[in-house]
């Protein structure tokens, strides 16, 4: 475990606190387009982001996870919940005061041939972010965006080229260099490596790994990969249907799942061995996610969980702390924690 | 004699930038009812490759020579309309992305019925059964009131399950899955991993697994081929690929996957550089500007792969040395 992964459990400095975040999005039909139901991206929930730390966010798609890291750059305003970022309550910032706060808090995206822009040359796409917060005047911004792609592991004389140049890996590598332009503290990675190659992928997760451990960056790393996440987190957050199930260290998350969901995850990565033929079929999820428009009663999970009961039909778990005193470790499931005989017993 | 024998395939694209050599002399076999997994990276060639077998190369793509038999018969020389009764009927295939590979103003009961049809000359009823029983085989829930639907109304991994029944539903020889799982989830993945599996057990199908992800094809295949930049770089069955690799480049894929030494969580290991412009034909092994323990001869001469008759094979001078 890394030392970062120690400051936090010794009781780390909250870079961001996430309280009862909410977020629908209308859903509108006919003429009118009255609205006729709420999508339920994120619904209610709670997490803070110790300093220095990684926190993995993992889901299915449409769980909320992307959702989750946009509202918290602000980039899509929450329904109702409070983002405290240092201490400073970021929904009730204003446009300008929003904009101060954002070069402290920057997003990698996922695909990097969509998010820079194809008619700039790198080196504008870098120094964008100089120009629009006016840090340093032209002669240093353009020594900035030097330093920027050298640190990335570019050179200088690619700021004269366009994305088209680039392979996908450079790209990426450019987008992480303009999320860095503004020195922020926080990093949102949305899936920041799922769109590249596979002998790519390493390279950009050792490189994310070096410039967290030289800037002392903090960062929400969004991914489906799981194998990735575990190699890379410190903590992990587990979202199904816009709420967060299970939240641990990470060890403690992968090496003993509590929710049924994280088991399932779990179980659903392959395994590289030529030798486990066989899965552990229990755990395979058989059917999609419900609509999150009309999200299932009670425990959101109980519609494709393998042990759920009329308790879990009825009512809604309590997202509480299993952990020991060192370490949370939270999960959302009445039978969680219990041995698998009373679980067993609960079920008949 | 095998059911599918490709010998010395080469694509190439003739582009106003040059040739892409997409496929470059590419060799294989596959008996009946076994599974390849073909591994690699974008823009390694093995859609492409894939594309060459049932002649679907998009323009200005050519399979420049080779020579591809399957059931005894070379699919290069076919006419078109040989060629049409083969695709579908003999061999089936999955593509990776269900959305733009189902026809959107079409239902869904429609567009399965048409490969009976077309194929088997059913009429409609034995057609509606037929697309009925092979939606049920595919996990389709009410699969007789689902027929009017349209792709829209199903989700990311049913409308994969019903490109799988649309590649099946003549019980074809062969199926061709080209990256069929990558764009769904992790827990959609396994269902469709299993699936395909069960579906290959039933009906004794020959399964070629396309696929970026090593890791996905460790417990499904019983042989894989690794591509690097068109050519084909190592060959041999899922036990010997996974334990004794001996072409770096496999080497390096499977050292950069993480967890496969799961208490260690230091660098991952990766391989620097990118893959190389292939509209820039190299002397040497395409590999060699990227290999640690490439030497002069490496990138002078392009090594080649032995004849691929189930041994472990692999194109390189210093693994053949050793």
């Amino acid at each position: 475990m890394s030392a970062t992964a120690h400051n936090q459990l010794a009781g780390g400095e909250v870079l961001c606190r996430v309280e009862n975040l909410t977020k629908h999005f209308p859903v509108r039909r006919g003429f009118l387009r009255r609205q006729v139901g709420a999508i339920q991206a994120i619904d209610g929930i709670s997490f803070d982001v110790f300093a220095g730390e990684t926190l993995g966010l993992v889901g299915e798609s449409g769980s909320g996870k992307s959702t989750t890291g946009r509202s918290m750059l602000q980039l899509e305003r929450p329904t109702s919940g409070r983002i405290l970022f240092n201490g400073t309550d970021l929904t009730l910032l204003s446009a300008v005061g929003l904009r101060q706060t954002r070069q402290n808090m920057q997003m990698i995206f996922q695909d990097p041939y969509a998010s820079l822009n194809p008619r700039m040359r790198v080196g504008a796409i870098i120094r964008e972010p100089l120009d629009i917060h006016d840090i340093g005047d032209k002669s240093t911004r353009n020594a900035t965006v030097v330093e920027l792609l050298e640190m990335v592991g570019l050179n200088g004389g690619h700021a004269k080229q366009f994305p088209h140049e680039f392979s996908g890996g450079q790209r990426q590598r450019v987008g992480i260099a303009r999320a860095l332009a503004t020195r922020p503290k926080f990093i949102v990675a949305d899936e920041p490596i799922s769109a590249l190659d596979v002998s790519i992928q390493a390279q950009i997760v050792n490189l994310l790994a070096d410039l967290k451990d030289e800037l002392g960056l903090t960062y929400l790393f969004i991914a489906h990969d799981l194998s990735m996440v575990r190699h890379l987190s410190d903590r992990v957050a587990v979202m199904y249907l816009g709420r967060i199930v299970e939240m641990g260290a990470c060890a403690d998350v992968f090496d003993r799942a509590l929710h049924p969901y994280t088991q399932a995850l779990i179980s659903a990565i392959p395994v590289p061995d030529p030798g486990r033929r066989t899965r552990r079929q229990e755990t395979v999820l058989h059917s999609d996610m419900p609509n999150p428009a009309a999200p299932p009663p009670g425990c959101r999970f109980h519609t494709r969980c393998p042990l759920a009961t009329d308790l879990c039909r009825r009512e809604e778990p309590e997202y509480r702390d299993l952990g020991n005193d060192a370490t949370s470790h939270h999960v959302a499931c009445h039978y969680a924690g219990q041995s698998p005989q009373t679980t067993v017993q609960a079920r008949s | 004699m095998p059911l599918l024998d490709v010998r010395n395939l080469s694509t190439v694209f003739h582009t106003p930038s040059g040739d892409v050599h997409a496929v470059n002399d590419v060799s294989y076999s596959l008996q009946a009812g076994e599974s390849l997994g073909i591994v690699g990276e974008s823009g390694s060639g093995k859609s492409v490759g894939a594309l060459s077998l049932i002649g679907l190369v998009p323009p200005p793509g050519k399979v420049e020579h080779g020579r591809i038999e399957f059931q005894d018969r070379d699919i290069l020389k076919l006419q078109k309309s040989e060629l049409q009764r083969l695709r579908g009927r003999r061999i089936g295939m999955v593509f990776q992305d269900p959305m733009t590979s189902l026809n959107p103003v079409l239902s869904v009961g429609y567009q399965l019925a048409e490969a009976l049809r077309w194929h088997m000359d059913m009429n409609e009823t034995d057609a509606r059964k037929q697309v009925i029983e092979t939606l049920r085989v595919v996990g389709i829930a009410h699969a007789e009131e689902r027929l009017l639907d349209f792709p829209h109304q199903f989700s990311g991994g049913q409308r994969q399950r019903i490109m799988i029944a649309m590649a099946i539903i003549c019980r074809p020889d062969l199926l061709i899955a080209d990256e069929p799982t990558t764009a769904l989830d992790v827990t959609v993945q396994a269902q469709i991993v299993d699936l395909i599996k069960a579906l290959q057990q039933e009906f004794g199908m020959a399964v070629i697994w396309i696929t970026h992800d090593l890791a996905l094809v460790a417990g499904i295949v019983d042989r894989v081929a690794v591509m690097y930049a068109g050519s084909l770089i190592e060959y041999g069955s899922v036990d010997t690929i996974f334990t004794k690799a001996a072409h770096p480049y496999t080497q390096c894929l499977l050292r950069s996957m993480p967890g496969r030494e799961s208490a260690e969580r230091g660098r991952l290991y990766s391989i620097e550089g990118n893959p190389p412009d292939l509209r820039r034909q190299t002397e040497g092994c395409p590999f060699a500007p990227r290999c640690s323990q490439s030497v002069e001869l490496c990138l002078a001469d392009r090594p080649s792969l032995g004849p691929a008759t189930g041994a472990h094979c692999v194109a390189c001078w210093q693994a053949t040395a050793q």
